[in-house]
């Protein structure tokens, strides 16, 4: 119950969005054309996310490298000090790959109890529970939890929690929640108060594979659950996100972890490039 | 003692000049030395050019063999509206205007202005832009402006530059046309040719120096210059760096058309040649000024990303022509390398893209007795593994799978090269299968013979018959969408009537049999056959 809970915290699948080819144009002295990473939309690279550089096509599938559920990995969120600001390093390639596509509300079972949403997307990896968003100029709410099935999870928060302010920029943070109640975890009844300590904490550099990201904000998550009859539960996130590539990655403590710079981790997402 | 008489004597002159100079006011004035003395009463105007007509008819291009996976569109466009009609037609016009004036003995200015420039036949009537008269009701054509209704403008001027003929040499700077003049046109080409979409302008400058019987050729340009800002009318490049520069060295003995024809006709044997060697450099580069929108925004250190692009290309060509026997070989190269491909500041590849490029044209060709020449050429562009030709990629197309005819040829994180060389595409090898279905030579073995009979007629008059097969394969099997290097061989029946006053009709036909490189595999389709049929009326200038 705890593990699920932990990772139904904050939940964001944004565009990894490649985007159209380059313009035509002359001979670059017989190179041909590269392959393009031009985004969907367009950044100005200046470390700071408006809402207008991210971008959320419904039907969009991200891949992602995830170590496969309740197993434990070795994460570093600190990173390595550089002139130019930490770098992190996400260019490990175990795991597995996880399809995360951003579905429409409509026609979801679910649908009626989250009025104005704008997207669902897996949330847990293991049980398939999708997160409800709705994306608005000032900020990315998450409404609350469900399952693709009918009738066996649904929590609907009392507000929408901004799990993002727009414009995202170093430096922020803010203190929001919500509460459960009258939901439904795998069938059972379920409630909670739940309250994210969100900041925008470093600005640095991620590296995959095969690519770099500069200006790339670390976004610092500590989410704190107090369930029925005084049991708390606590989790540290750090999620990676870059203007139009949405979300590249985050590491998840495990339930209980009060050390910020934590080596091991619960869930390890980043990008499959 | 003797040098000392030969600086008294030298001191004296020097006086004496002087004193010349400043007592002569009586004297007639000096007269700076004039190289083109009154330009304006001994200049020269000529004009070079054509005026085309162009009609093709398309059978079958796309070969019934489906669409490709990455894509879904087929290989050659269909009719819209659907229908087993594999036909499509085509029509267009150009004006092209070469003028060149001569002003006194040794300045020429050159243009290039194409009008109504591939201006399709009936593109611009008179109900358009769109309003409630359908397209039966057009009663006349209108001219095309850009914007309203044409995507180009009707005057289009490709080239603009001057030269002068100095005591060393021709300096000539402005935008040209190809780098070098010589060679077999399949590396550089200046788009001369009557059915030329194409050609090689750029913004240039170019001194030619002859030598011992050959010319020395060093060159500047300015490829891309990155972002700009107008200032008081002129425009600032505002990063040198982003600049794409050119240099190049070419040696060559060329001689004029005239002095060829001289030499053939008293029997002496023809040798030309030319060697170029270029280096092309870009630092950094700003992506987004070439995309949409680019011309008009301003730009920052955060636009910016670390290009690292240098590239070498180098070209020999060699010819030799001894009463009826021609022979000539061209060989070039492109070999380079560019630090981070990537397209989106802020993100970077960590491994650099590498090119190495090989292609040549090797042509043998015999004339018998008249009316009979045979010619067998034979031509080579190295190729990529990775699927599709590279040629043309399409809108949103970041990879390639097997099966697609086209496609980007570097692929990370598993493929960082480019190796596939490509042909100018206003070298035309055959009708069907590299001029409109792939665009151009890549990846590619081919050896074509000709026979050429004619020309028949009259010295006013005349035509000439030339009967081409083409066969060509892939050099990787991994390239064609068929996942075999066999591309099929074609027909290609071409006739040129010649009116020596100034018109000339070209007439070809080509029939291709493809081969299974463009099997679908997936569906389980066979490329059917293909042909064309293409007439041109040129009034030349």
């Amino acid at each position: 119950m705890r593990i699920k809970l932990g990772s139904l915290a904050l939940c964001l699948v944004l565009s990894g969005c490649f985007g159209s080819a380059p313009p035509a144009g002359g001979d670059d002295g017989g190179f041909g054309r590269a392959p393009d990473l031009a985004p969907l939309c367009s950044g100005n690279n200046d470390g700071v996310i408006a809402a207008s550089e991210l971008s959320f096509p419904i039907g969009a599938t991200v891949h992602y490298l995830d170590n496969p559920p309740g197993t434990t990995v070795s994460v570093d969120p600190t990173g390595t000090m550089t002139p130019s600001g930490p770098e992190w390093d996400l260019s490990s390639t175990a795991g597995q790959v996880v399809p995360l596509t951003i579905e429409p509300i409509a026609g979801k079972w679910f649908a009626a109890s989250f009025p104005g949403a704008t997207y669902a997307t897996t949330s847990d990896v293991a049980s398939g529970t999708l997160g409800i968003f709705r994306v608005a100029p000032e900020a990315l709410y998450l409404l609350g939890f469900a399952s693709e099935k009918p009738n066996q999870t649904l929590l609907v928060y009392s507000a929408p929690v901004a799990s993002l302010r727009f414009p995202v920029k170093l430096g922020d943070a803010y203190v929001t929640g919500a509460q459960i109640s009258g939901g439904t975890l795998n069938g059972q009844p379920f409630a909670s108060t739940d309250t994210y300590r969100i900041s925008v904490d470093a600005r640095g550099t991620v590296i995959l594979p095969y690519l770099r990201f500069d200006n790339t904000l670390r976004v610092h998550v500590e989410l704190s659950q107090a369930l029925p009859g005084g049991v708390a539960v606590t989790h540290i996130q750090y999620l990676f996100f870059h203007e139009c590539y949405g979300e590249l990655g985050r590491m998840v403590s495990n339930p209980g972890e009060t050390n910020p710079a934590f080596t091991t981790a619960g869930e390890f997402r980043r990008l499959a490039l | 003692m003797r040098r000392q008489a030969i600086l008294a004597l030298l001191a004296a002159a020097l006086c004496a000049a002087s004193a010349r100079a400043d007592d002569a006011a009586d004297e007639a004035p000096l007269r700076t030395l004039q190289m083109t003395p009154s330009p304006w009463r001994s200049f020269r105007l000529t004009l070079d050019g054509y005026y085309r007509v162009r009609g093709d008819m398309f059978n079958d291009l796309d070969l019934s063999r489906g669409p490709s996976p990455s894509t879904g569109q087929p290989i050659f466009p269909l009719p819209a509206a659907g229908g087993n009609d594999h036909t499509i037609t085509a029509a267009d016009m150009r004006l092209r205007l070469e003028p060149t004036l001569e002003i006194g003995q040794a300045v020429r200015l050159h243009l290039r202005v194409d009008l109504l420039d591939n201006l399709g036949w009936g593109s611009t009537p008179d109900v358009l832009p769109s309003t409630s008269e359908p397209a039966f009701a057009a009663t006349r054509a209108e001219p095309p402006e850009t914007g309203i209704n044409a995507l180009e403008s009707s005057v289009r001027v490709k080239q603009a530059w001057g030269e002068v003929t100095l005591p060393f040499g021709t300096l000539a700077a402005g935008r040209m046309g190809g780098l070098v003049s010589w060679g077999t046109g399949f590396f550089i080409n200046n788009g001369d040719c009557l059915g030329c979409d194409d050609g090689d302008s750029g913004d240039r400058v170019a001194l030619t120096v002859p030598v011992l019987g050959h010319y020395i050729t060093a060159l500047y340009e300015l490829s891309a210059s990155g972002p700009y800002v107008s200032n008081f009318g002129q425009d600032l490049d505002v990063e040198r760096r982003a600049q794409v520069n050119t240099v190049a060295l070419a040696i060559s003995r060329v001689r004029s058309t005239d002095a060829q024809l001289r030499r053939l006709r008293s029997g002496r044997t023809l040798v030309q040649y030319g060697l170029l060697a270029s280096y092309r450099r870009q630092d950094l580069d700003a992506p987004g000024w070439t995309q949409p929108g680019g011309l008009t925004r301003t730009f920052g250190p955060n636009d910016f990303v670390g290009r690292g692009l240098q590239s070498f290309a180098g070209d020999l060509w060699f010819m030799i022509h001894h009463h009826g026997l021609r022979a000539e070989l061209e060989v070039a190269t492109v070999l380079g390398q560019i630090d981070d491909a990537t397209n989106a500041p802020g993100v970077s590849f960590r491994g650099p893209i590498t090119s190495k490029q090989v292609g040549g044209v090797a042509s043998l060709a015999y004339s018998f007795e008249w009316p009979i020449r045979l010619r067998v050429e034979v031509g080579y562009a190295s190729g990529d593994d990775a699927p599709g030709f590279g040629n043309r990629i399409a809108n949103g197309q970041l990879t390639t799978q097997p099966g697609d005819l086209d496609g980007p040829q570097a692929r990370p994180p598993v493929d960082y090269s480019i190796d596939n060389f490509r042909f100018s595409p206003d070298y035309h090898v055959d009708l069907i299968l590299w001029r409109r279905i792939l665009g151009q030579v890549t990846d590619a073995v081919y050896i074509k013979p000709t026979v050429r009979l004619g020309p028949f007629g009259s010295a006013w008059h005349h035509i000439t018959f030339d009967a081409s097969v083409i066969e060509s394969n892939s050099v990787y099997a991994t390239t064609p969408p068929g996942q075999n290097s066999y591309l099929g061989t074609e027909l290609d029946l071409q006739a040129r009537y010649r009116y020596e006053a100034g018109f000339e009709i070209d007439a070809g036909y080509g029939l291709l049999f493809p081969g299974a490189g463009f099997r679908n595999i997936p569906l389980k389709l066979d490329p059917q056959t293909a042909q064309t049929l293409e007439i041109i009326l040129a009034y030349r200038i």
